[in-house]
């Protein structure tokens, strides 16, 4: 089982060939493609109008300029358009792209089902997003997964850079956890302030805290004080 | 159809740089190594020979001879400079300045073939120092200054003002004070808040000489002081304590400036360093001298202060004991003076100190005359010959010099609003040049205003430019490249084919490069997700091997910073963090914003190998980082040792 009507957005056409090849494959034979975003976004309207409304969307993000009298440009702003008139259809992006910033935002705040970057193992993410997002889960593929990860990339928050700064005044452990305590900082027990150096510790490569503290001032985490 | 054939072709150059790059590196690997390891454990061992202190001079420049000529034959540059610096040292301590000066040149012209900024400025400095030692103040001064033009290019300001406290000695040796003076402020303003104290130790000293000479005593009273708070040295005390003295009793203060040597001569350490016991009792007997002509103690102070600058041969101190007995004798027994002059001139000739020269013969002369003596002709000429020499000589330094420092955008700056404070205050009540002043600002801000439209206009046509080739690359290479691998994917007859799957993986790893070559110039969010997005690029950045930390940026950090100027610190962030990963083997990467009332820092660290291993590689990278932190007006540090990490720092405001 899978979608019966589908919607290749896709400008270049020798791709588009390769896609609606790959879907035949599995089964689906209602696929219709186009070339521009307008034209898809007329498309969608006409199967609303129809009552016969696609059921998934693929689309790239990157569209030629060429055309002038074109309105939508970017595959961002055709998925948007298309939300607001069919809340409930799914979208798969399919492209080149694999800016983590342009990943999320999709997933995140145009809420696609599926993101695949294109590759060596493409069309076979893509085929494997269309059965995802059919059994209603969401889907990237491995190389914007990767994008997406965190990498042995550490943001250190306000707790982290103030305990930063209290060690490298002197305070022990149970001074700090006072002193939190009194602050309302939570968490304040020694335990968990110890947890979070040795974390620390483990961050910066540092086997000591003083060494921790050191390599700390000199990435400038902790603000020289003034008083 | 002219765009495609042009497109392809584009594409194809591409492809074949990619190419030639993977051929290159396999090239490189295939190398036999081994002869060379052999070879190079018997030249360092030469090296380590020559490097014996105990040896003889000459055998050492024995070993060192052997292991410049296998290096010269291995074509081994860092080899070459290594065994050149050592020779040229050696030869010089040998006495041999004509082949240090030799060798120190063939270590210019290699490392500047190279480009090797580093030797350059090293073979300079040498260069210096034997042509000053020869008395050829000229070529030396010439060599300081183009050290100096070199660490200013890489914005090593330490080493810059060592360079310039260098020529600020030449000048004032040959007695121009005035620019002296220049050389050493702008040295000063070089180093003005490091921790570089003996330099600006040296530079203070210099300008308070300088000051005093053209008599503006209160300044050279003042940075008496200055260099007084920072030397360290006690023999630097002694000398500046005695200036301070010398400055005191110019200023007619004998009691103040006597009260300073009689301090000096109860101090314990004095006594030890008879050169300045010796400078102490001279001054002593001759500003004593100065107050009272008719004191018993000035006569028997300055010959003391002569017995002993004479066991010790101090030839600079003999001069100056010569010149204060001629004035001590020149009015009650002129042929005694003419006697002490006439020694002054003989000690001033054996060190051909040119300003010492002209001082005693100007003594002599007028001594001569008193007298009723005919003054040889030889003299008068020599006195004619070394004025204008010295002339010359200083006019060439200040040309020498002054193309670079006009360079220096900031001074010229400085110097502008001073000098035209001073107009300013003479011309007061001058009322055409107020306007002559305003319409050269006038100028002036045109000619700014004009430019920094232009540059406005150029930025934004370049970052148009970035983003269409980007977008070129990325879309249309990468779905091209794409296409193709779906292709042969998709064709029956190459499933399973080993020489498909080869070709499958050189295209996947093109594309991939490509998509690289489009990242540098995409697209940067500057709005709300414009933290997210500098996150993301510190993100892309870790892996196994390297670690990556930053601190979280607060709401409205980027509150007022324009979009420019974000895009700029993104691509200067991404070209440092680019660098890192060539070269420098970093495990662990600290980035640290910090954002004041009207400027943002950016703290760079990392622990890798640093910058001189890669030199040349690296000046690239900080090229365009520099240009780019320049373009946004900011301003950046940055500190490196072999093996001892990076770290780079720049402020913009925001």
């Amino acid at each position: 089982m899978s979608f019966k009507k589908i919607l290749v957005v896709e400008d270049t056409d020798s791709n588009n060939k390769g896609i609606i090849t790959l879907l035949k494959e599995v089964g689906i034979d209602g696929v219709n493609q186009s070339q521009f975003c307008d034209d898809a976004f007329l498309k969608i309207k006409k199967a609303i109008n129809d009552r016969d409304p696609y059921q998934l969307l693929i689309c790239d993000l990157s569209f030629k300029p060429s055309s002038s009298s074109n309105k939508i440009r970017s595959g961002q702003e055709l998925i948007s358009k298309i939300k607001t008139i069919q809340p409930v259809i799914k979208v798969i992006v399919f492209s080149v792209e694999d800016k983590p910033s342009i990943i999320k935002s999709l997933m995140d705040n145009q809420n696609v089902e599926g993101y695949v970057c294109k590759g060596l193992y493409g069309l076979r993410e893509l085929k494997k997003a269309i059965q995802e997002v059919y059994e209603n889960k969401k889907y990237t593929c491995p190389v914007s997964t990767g994008a997406l990860k965190q990498k042995n990339f550490l943001q250190l928050n306000k707790y982290e850079k103030l305990l930063l700064e209290l060690i490298a005044k002197g305070y022990k452990h149970e001074e700090i956890s006072t002193y939190f305590k009194s602050q309302n900082i939570t968490p304040y027990s020694k335990r968990s302030i110890e947890d979070h150096l040795s974390k620390l510790r483990d961050h910066f490569n540092a086997s000591t805290t003083s060494q921790l503290i050191y390599l700390a001032s000199m990435g400038g985490f902790i603000e020289e004080s003034t008083d | 159809m002219r765009y495609s054939i042009i497109a392809s072709l584009f594409y194809l150059s591409i492809i074949v740089f990619i190419s030639y790059g993977f051929g290159n590196s396999i090239e490189q690997k295939n190398i036999p190594q081994n002869s060379f390891l052999v070879d190079q454990d018997s030249l360092l061992s030469y090296y380590a020979l020559s490097k014996i202190d105990s040896f003889s001079i000459e055998k050492r420049l024995g070993f060192v001879n052997k292991f410049f000529k296998a290096s010269d034959a291995l074509k081994k540059d860092s080899l070459i400079y290594k065994a050149l610096m050592l020779k040229t040292t050696l030869h010089s301590k040998n006495k041999e300045l004509d082949s240090a000066i030799y060798y120190a040149n063939n270590l210019f012209e290699r490392s500047e073939k190279n480009q090797d900024s580093i030797y350059m400025v090293k073979a300079l400095v040498k260069l210096g120092f034997y042509h000053k030692r020869i008395n050829n103040y000229s070529d030396a001064f010439q060599n300081y200054n183009d050290a100096y033009g070199i660490n200013k290019l890489i914005h090593d300001s330490i080493s810059a003002g060592k360079n310039l406290l260098a020529m600020a000695i030449i000048q004032k040796s040959l007695g121009d004070f005035p620019g002296s003076k220049v050389t050493a402020i702008d040295g000063v303003k070089l180093l003005e808040n490091t921790s570089q104290l003996k330099t600006l130790f040296g530079l203070y000293q210099n300008i308070s000489i300088a000051f005093r000479a053209q008599k503006n005593y209160s300044e050279a009273l003042k940075y008496n002081v200055k260099a007084l708070d920072i030397a360290k040295r006690s023999q630097d005390i002694l000398i500046l304590k005695n200036t301070k003295a010398n400055i005191l009793s110019d200023q007619k203060e004998y009691t103040r400036s006597l009260n300073v040597l009689n301090l000096l001569l109860e101090d314990s350490i004095l006594k030890e360093n008879k050169r300045e016991y010796a400078r102490v009792l001279s001054n002593k007997g001759h500003i004593k001298w100065m107050e009272d002509k008719s004191n018993s103690e000035s006569e028997s102070l300055l010959h003391e202060a002569l017995v002993i600058r004479t066991q010790i041969n101090d030839k600079y101190g003999l001069i100056s004991s010569n010149i204060h007995l001629t004035e001590y004798y020149l009015e009650s027994d002129k042929n005694t003076a003419l006697k002490y002059a006439n020694r002054a001139y003989g000690n001033a000739k054996s060190i051909n100190s040119m300003d010492a020269i002209l001082e005693a013969l100007d003594y002599i002369f007028k001594l001569k005359q008193e007298l009723n003596q005919e003054i040889d002709n030889n003299l008068a000429l020599e006195y004619t010959n070394t004025s204008t020499r010295l002339r010359d000589i200083n006019n060439r330094n200040q040309e020498i010099y002054a193309p670079n420092r006009y360079e220096n955008e900031k001074l010229i700056k400085e110097n502008a609003e001073k000098d035209s404070r001073l107009l300013n205050e003479r011309n007061k009540k001058n009322i055409f040049f107020a306007i002559g002043l305003l319409a050269i600002l006038g100028t002036i801000f045109l000619i700014f205003y004009n430019r920094q439209r232009n540059k406005f206009v150029r930025v934004e046509e370049r970052h148009l430019t970035e983003k269409r080739i980007s977008k070129k690359i990325h879309d249309e290479l990468g779905n091209d490249i794409f296409y193709l691998m779906t292709q042969i994917q998709n064709n029956p007859s190459t499933i399973g084919d080993i020489n498909s799957l080869h070709v499958l993986n050189g295209l996947n790893d093109i594309y991939s490069k490509a998509r690289d070559i489009s990242k540098e110039y995409t697209d940067i969010n500057t709005g709300e997700a414009y933290s997210d997005e500098l996150m993301y690029l510190l993100n892309s950045y870790g892996n196994d091997d390297t670690k990556i930390v930053t601190t979280q940026l607060e709401q409205g950090f980027w509150k007022n910073v324009s979009a420019h100027k974000k895009k700029e610190l993104f691509r200067i962030l991404q070209e440092l963090l680019t660098n890192m990963k060539k070269h420098s083997e970093a495990s662990f990467v600290a980035v640290t914003f910090v954002r004041k009332v009207n400027n943002i820092t950016i703290n760079y660290i990392d622990n890798g190998v640093g910058m001189k291993n890669e030199t040349l590689v690296f000046r690239n990278g900080l090229k365009n980082v520099e240009n780019r932190i320049n373009g946004i007006k900011g301003n950046f540090t940055f500190d490196t040792e072999d093996n001892e990490g990076f770290k780079f720092s720049f402020t913009f405001p925001s």
